[in-house]
């Protein structure tokens, strides 16, 4: 992963099978499961308040909600159609098309909000549990469940590294070179 | 004997403040500590220190108040944590 003059971020090197995770973001966060809609859509009190202020909320919040959401999966989209691949010589054999995604800075909240849509469908959609997230041992991938909770891990460290441009007091002028991360 | 004046009409005022609302951020296993973290900082204005305080409360003790006041501001604080897929509710603070 890269920063780039722009002030973006750039990751190169994806290979087929990451390039594949990535454009399941916008999907994954569109999912209809009702298990990610309760989770993408929760109640906003628990209790004897829920019957009291359900009705607005569903009313006239989740619809902007909704429409947010969706709009930033819609930049995530764009960002990923423009995809570009890169062929990259190899010095004991043929030469392997790479990819490289760049994520323009002005479009850093629409990936934090679908990488964390995406995030939480995924956990939802196969229950994953504080105790699932925590175990780390699922190398090589050899179930939907190891599949799964790579890519939530995939989406969490490109997210990690939107907050970290995001939050840090370094925000570097476009001027700088381009530097790995 | 004077008469009894006429009671035409009595009334009684009382005021009273509105009870606190709280706004309360709920543990989830997925959304990154960092996230949340800069959440707090951009929803509430809250410095990095205090939203980090905020953020381990939720980690650690599954729940934190992250703001109390007025139910109208409290509810749009609540909406702005559910634009950012936090885990949010608003309750009184008395605990009903």
């Amino acid at each position: 992963m890269r920063r780039e003059k722009s002030g973006g971020l750039a990751l190169t090197g994806l290979d087929p099978f990451a390039v594949q995770l990535l454009r399941e973001i916008p999907e994954a966060g569109a999912d209809s499961d009702p298990a990610v809609q309760a989770r993408l859509h929760p109640s906003p009190a628990g209790g004897k308040l829920q019957a009291e202020v359900e009705p607005d909320w569903e009313e006239y919040v989740r619809p902007e909600l909704r429409s947010l959401f969706e709009e930033a999966r819609t930049v995530v989209q764009r960002d990923l159609s423009r995809m570009k691949a890169e062929i990259v010589a190899q010095p004991d054999g043929p030469a392997e098309p790479t990819f490289r995604l760049a994520i323009p800075s002005r479009n850093f909240d629409a990936w934090l909000s679908a990488l964390n849509q995406a995030r939480l469908a995924l956990a939802a959609r196969h229950h994953f549990t504080e105790a699932d997230m925590n175990d780390h041992a699922r190398f090589p991938i050899a179930s939907e469940r190891d599949l799964r909770l790579f890519q939530i891990d995939l989406y969490g460290l490109i997210q990690e590294m939107i907050v970290r441009r995001l939050a840090g007091p370094d925000l570097r002028p476009a001027a700088e070179p381009d530097a790995d991360l | 004997m004077p008469a009894a004046p006429d009671i035409l009409e009595q009334t009684a005022q009382s005021t009273q403040l509105d009870t606190p609302w709280n706004v309360v951020v709920h543990n989830d296993p997925i959304n990154l500590m960092s996230y949340v973290t800069l959440v707090f900082q951009r929803v509430f204005e809250y410095p990095k220190e205090k939203a980090t305080k905020h953020m381990l409360e939720v980690h650690e003790l599954g729940r934190s108040v992250v703001w109390t006041g007025l139910r109208e501001k409290a509810e749009f604080y609540v909406q702005q944590l559910h634009q950012h897929l936090l885990l949010s509710t608003l309750e009184k603070s008395d605990g009903a």
